[in-house]
């Protein structure tokens, strides 16, 4: 290995003098035009003209960053030193400290101040960012969402302003009575938590609100559908919600989508007569189609089904069901 | 909920049966199934079972309906109408009386910033896209807020290079419906 070291310093070091004289040689040789003098003054072109009769990289001429290998050995001494730079007798040479986090016998300060589990397990519940309801009526002002759509994550999420992320244990949005005595808006919108005054705003618009849940798998694919028909797996199917989440979705209070339909007529009703508006008649409304459309509990998309894929990895954009055809 | 919470009453009340018979117990479980996906879970039937393949091309249209789109949405175009989020479309026939012009956000949103520095204790909000004199708009921004918070000091800043008016403090909500009411 030094042989070798040795060999390569005496390369690099005859390398460099044969290059530079090599360049003078060419400049004089070369050089008769005051252009090409000044085009070669400039670095790029200089370096350019080197790099032309410099040798080929490769592990003859590398050499590794002298920082990046340590010694191995402790540069004290004969064999290291007696001691090994360690000083004599004590706790240092005998590596016997005390644990990290003790002073001395104060009391720590890891153990000095208390505990506040105001978050603890937080990271073990499930999560659901807001979405104001002012802000889903500037979204529908500004025409970013279609009222005349049924309303889902996977509509909010392609709006590209709102999102949530899975993988921090959000599992939807809570849609936020934020803006509720201004809400004006007839949708059909299903999220996946929602308050009492929430639901009165949207029913008295002449609206609906259900809540759903999805699952973890579903949620990534809903977030960003266009990413998920990409990956070309089959649609999956809607998991059921886990114990504790059963209660909230089979409430009629809270329009849970695994609720009883009738009894979700009867909540309608005591709720208008709660907040003082007139409950709007869904039977002889225009829009009763959109309004009532639902999801089957274990669908994700609307449209689609369980067990369907989408060819892959093509331009989905522009493709039209007979170029898809041909394929 | 009940029905769940009957289930697990059920399965206790059996072991609590085989522990009292005393018997050599082959006690059934309580089985506790992981929540788990749809790709984990274990397929109902025979492989053969799943051969059948059908091509469709009718339901191409949802599919279509959940890509999102590649340009931002046209926002409605009429000038001057207040929507119920408070949101408003631009008034050329108001804006266009004044020195200064300042465009919307490609979001068509107002261009007003609010920015903090120094954990809060220094606050600025930013009026940018400003087009025209921006010294006059200072000037009236400067004077607007000064009337509605005479014991603050207002400080304003104008760059013509960066083309933006700044005020310290947090007078965004303020300066927005200011805005809004010049028709911009």
């Amino acid at each position: 290995m030094l042989e070798f070291e040795s060999d390569l310093s005496t390369l690099v070091a005859i390398i460099i003098p044969c290059i530079h004289s090599y360049v003078s040689t060419y400049l004089e040789w070369s050089c008769t035009s005051k252009q090409i003098q000044m085009a070669l003054r400039n670095g790029t072109d200089r370096a350019l003209a080197l790099i032309r009769t410099l040798p080929r990289v490769s592990a003859f001429n590398l050499r590794p960053d002298p920082a990046s290998r340590a010694d191995g050995k402790r540069p004290r001494g004969q064999h290291g030193g007696r001691r090994h730079g360690y000083p004599q007798k004590g706790a240092k040479q005998r590596q016997t400290f005390p644990r990290l986090g003790f002073e001395n016998g104060a009391v720590p300060f890891y153990l000095r101040i208390p505990k506040e589990n105001y978050y603890k397990g937080h990271h073990l519940r499930r999560q659901y960012p807001p979405l104001s309801l002012h802000q889903l009526q500037t979204l529908i002002d500004t025409q970013r969402i279609n009222p005349s759509e049924p309303i889902d994550l996977a509509t909010i999420c392609n709006t590209k302003i709102f999102s949530f992320n899975p993988g921090y244990r959000h599992f939807g949005f809570h849609l936020t009575d934020d803006g509720m005595d201004t809400f004006q808006a007839k949708i059909n919108i299903e999220v996946q938590w929602v308050t009492e005054p929430v639901i009165a705003a949207i029913e008295k618009n002449g609206g609906t609100i259900t809540t759903a849940y999805y699952d973890v798998e579903s949620l990534w694919a809903i977030r960003d559908p266009e990413h998920f028909f990409q990956r070309g797996i089959p649609i999956m199917k809607r998991m059921l919600p886990p114990e504790d989440a059963v209660e909230y979705y089979t409430d009629p209070k809270f329009r849970g989508y695994l609720a009883d339909p009738e009894k979700i007529a009867e909540e309608r009703f005591t709720l208008a007569q709660k907040y003082g508006y007139e409950l709007p008649d869904l039977s002889s409304d225009p829009q009763k189609e959109l309004l009532l459309r639902r999801k089957d509990p274990k669908q994700v998309f609307f449209g689609l089904q369980p067990g369907w894929i989408l060819i892959p990895k093509l331009p989905l954009h522009g493709m039209s069901p007979k170029k898809l055809g041909s394929i | 909920m009940n029905s769940l919470s009957l289930l697990r009453s059920s399965s206790r009340v059996l072991l609590g049966s085989f522990r009292n018979a005393g018997a050599e117990s082959i006690i059934a479980p309580v089985v506790s199934r992981r929540h788990k996906g749809y790709y984990k879970s274990s397929v109902e039937g025979p492989a053969e079972q799943y051969t059948e393949v059908e091509k469709s091309y009718v339901e191409w249209k949802f599919v279509e309906k959940l890509l999102p789109p590649k340009l931002v949405p046209e926002t409605p175009s009429d000038p001057g109408v207040v929507y119920p989020s408070g949101w408003k479309t631009p008034n050329p026939e108001e804006y266009s009386k004044l020195p200064y012009y300042i465009r919307r956000t490609k979001n068509g949103m107002l261009p007003v910033y609010y920015r903090s520095f120094n954990r809060g204790m220094f606050q600025t909000t930013r009026v940018r896209y400003v087009e025209g004199n921006v010294w006059i708009l200072e000037k009236e921004l400067g004077q607007y807020l000064k009337k509605n918070f005479p014991k603050q000091p207002i400080i304003t800043h104008a760059n013509e290079v960066g083309r933006y008016v700044q005020v310290r403090g947090d007078h965004e909500p303020m300066i927005k419906q200011w805005l809004l009411d010049k028709g911009f």
